[in-house]
């Protein structure tokens, strides 16, 4: 047998006959574990299927009653695009206004072309 | 009648909840001194009663879906790794300080046991925990190199390498902490 391989076998030796133990369970170790999966067992209960339609039935509810709303600010612009009209509108005023001054300004000069 | 969302201390069985606490039990007589001493080996833990009672609500919830195309010990290993896994992450890292074994002149042989055991469980710490676990199902739980692979899901060939490595750091650990062997 190579020294290594002897080695290894007085290790394993050691550390079998060494292995470390764990303190002994609790007498009524079993009846917590119970007591806990019992617990577990009535906190998991509202995922059960009563509660589940009665939270799909609820999300259906809640997009009825919000599609209108949605649908609403559709034809009843927020404020914000109110704003944005009106912004659009007053650069076109002013764009034309500009390009009639120019224009006539242009005639002016240029009267053959009129 | 009991509210609903209120823990029951003691609710009444039918004989579908009887026949299976009757199951769960015989598997926990059986198993549960594996289960403690694996995860004492992986995790060398103060809290060892939690994580065996962890480790037990597990497979409570898992064994209606356990159909026995593993055995049942290889299935409660694989239960276990995992617990001790999750405990693993949540600890904290452990310093590779070297460990000097106490003196052992003057100790008797009970004395000079739990001194080698500490050592044992102090080196077992220093491990990686794939080197651990591979070190405490291999060698101290007997399982083959095969039941070992499932349990972790890696090749035959890690498990080996990994055992291979465990055992050569530890080797070199025992041999500076001043161990006798």
């Amino acid at each position: 047998m190579k020294i290594e391989e002897q080695e290894m076998k007085k290790l394993d030796e050691f550390l079998i006959k060494n292995r470390p133990m764990p303190p002994r369970p609790k007498p009524d170790e079993f009846n917590s574990i119970i007591q806990k999966v019992a617990k577990s067992d009535t906190i998991k209960e509202p995922s059960s299927p009563s509660y589940l339609w009665l939270a799909i039935a609820a999300g259906i509810v809640a997009i009825m009653i919000s599609y209108p709303m949605l649908d609403n600010q559709k034809s009843n612009p927020l404020p914000t695009a109110k704003i944005n009209g009106e912004l659009e509108l007053f650069i076109s005023e002013s764009f034309s206004e500009i390009w009639n001054e120019e224009e006539s300004e242009y005639a002016a000069y240029f009267p053959e072309e009129n | 009648m009991a509210k609903k969302g209120v823990a029951v201390a003691n609710p009444p069985l039918d004989a579908a909840a009887r026949a299976k606490t009757a199951e769960f039990r015989a598997i926990y007589d059986e198993h549960s001194p594996m289960v403690r001493r694996i995860l004492y080996n992986i995790c060398y833990s103060a809290d060892i009663d939690d994580l065996v009672q962890e480790t037990f609500l597990r497979i409570w919830r898992g064994l209606k879906n356990f159909h026995g195309s593993s055995t049942i010990r290889t299935w409660i290993y694989r239960i276990t790794v995992n617990t001790a896994l999750d405990s693993f992450r949540k600890s904290k890292p452990i310093g590779r300080e070297v460990e000097l074994m106490p003196e052992l002149a003057g100790k008797n042989e009970e004395e000079k046991e739990a001194i080698f055991r500490d050592l044992v469980g102090k080196g077992l710490q220093k491990l990686s925990f794939d080197h651990r676990t591979a070190l405490t199902l291999n060698l101290f739980e007997g399982a083959s190199l095969k039941e070992i692979a499932e349990i972790t899901g890696v090749p035959e060939g890690t498990v080996k390498s990994r055992l291979h490595f465990a055992k050569k750091e530890f080797g070199e650990f025992l041999k500076i902490s001043g161990a006798p062997i």
